[in-house]
């Protein structure tokens, strides 16, 4: 499997198929982020769009020393902050103008699932989603950065600009909160 | 109180931890019940992250591409004409540069900044201008004054001489 530098370069030499590659492997975890982190699906497709197409627009930029990970996860942030901004203001004018009243955690695919185990994931799935709304939005952020992105929290701190004890202390008082309202 | 190892265990939990960092996190949860909540929560929330996550629809999958992938084949393009014809486009360029310097110097050559003297405000230059302007004044009044003084005196004359014939 090539990695996602070889892919990087073969696209800038013209290879569309690296490019289909690498929106392959990042696609799920990406969408996953942006999705949870607004919690609206049409706003979630286009930002989605913008991520990849800001990326294939400034590929020329991209230095190799820097994780592609990285780079295209601290795009979505910066793209998601930017909605929330916005979304926030248009909120203010008009309540529930142009937004969709969805759930923030959705069941997308569970293949391979015994009725059971979804019966139990429909229960978990209530469960964490009412606790996760409960976290301040910094919180979820951090949170829904580590678990999409995979990056170690030294990365994540310094695409956040913080110092790496902040984003250790919210993804702990996260844990600690959602894990009340978890039966263990 | 709260333990001191919260935030390590988040590391020990995502295997940010070397073997030297992992052991007194591994000791310390033999002995916390709080810290094993925990990391038992961690781990079924982390789980259900993993079986939640979502995929964008094919429509956006293919805008994507397709966008992409045009704005790939026009950049490179645009590089292979530059790659083939660049000598030409040098060539051009190059004529071009020349064509625009010499029409800057042509049209500038010996002519004043008739614009910029015009926004002059320095005392010299408004007091030059001043001169300037009295003497095309005396020049411009010395002309009239001179053709109407003769036309005048050229019509006197005339008159002078018609009463003489009559």
């Amino acid at each position: 499997m090539k990695s996602d530098d070889e892919l990087i370069k073969a696209f800038k030499d013209g290879s569309d198929s690296a490019f289909s590659e690498l929106l392959t492997r990042y696609k799920t975890r990406v969408y996953s982020y942006v999705l949870k982190m607004t919690g609206n699906r049409t706003a979630s497709d286009d930002l989605f769009q913008e991520i990849f197409l800001k990326f294939a627009a400034n590929v020329n930029k991209y230095r190799p020393e820097q994780k592609f990970s990285s780079w295209i996860f601290a795009v979505a942030r910066n793209l998601v902050i930017d909605y929330l901004r916005k979304s926030k203001r248009t909120a203010m004018g008009s309540i529930d103008e142009g937004q969709e009243d969805r759930p923030l955690l959705e069941t997308i695919k569970s293949p391979e699932k015994t009725p059971e185990e979804i019966a139990l994931l429909a229960e978990d799935k209530t469960t964490i989603e009412k606790a996760f709304e409960k976290l301040s939005e910094e919180q979820r952020e951090v949170f829904l950065m580590k678990h999409y992105s995979k990056l170690s929290f030294r990365e994540i701190s310094e695409i956040m600009g913080l110092p790496i004890g902040t984003v250790l202390a919210r993804m702990s008082r996260a844990t600690a909160r959602l894990r009340k309202y978890l039966p263990l | 109180m709260e333990c001191r190892f919260k935030e390590k265990l988040l590391l020990y939990f995502y295997g940010e931890l070397d073997e030297v960092g992992k052991a007194p996190v591994s000791e310390h949860l033999n002995s916390c019940k709080d810290c094993r909540n925990d990391l038992e929560a961690l781990k079924k929330i982390s789980d259900y992250f993993e079986e939640t996550t979502a995929s964008p629809p094919d429509l956006a999958l293919e805008n994507v591409l397709n966008t992409a992938a045009a704005g790939q084949t026009g950049f490179r393009e645009i590089i292979k004409v530059f790659r083939m014809q660049w000598k030409k486009i040098a060539l051009g360029l190059s004529f071009a540069a020349v064509f625009v310097v010499s029409v800057n110097v042509l049209t500038h050559i010996d002519k004043p900044d008739l614009t910029s003297m015009a926004w002059e405000t320095s005392a010299v230059s408004e007091k030059l201008d001043s001169m300037e302007y009295s003497i095309y004044k005396i020049r411009f009044d010395t002309s009239l004054s001179y053709f109407s003084d003769f036309d005048y005196t050229y019509e006197g004359i005339q008159s002078q001489k018609e009463e003489i014939e009559l």
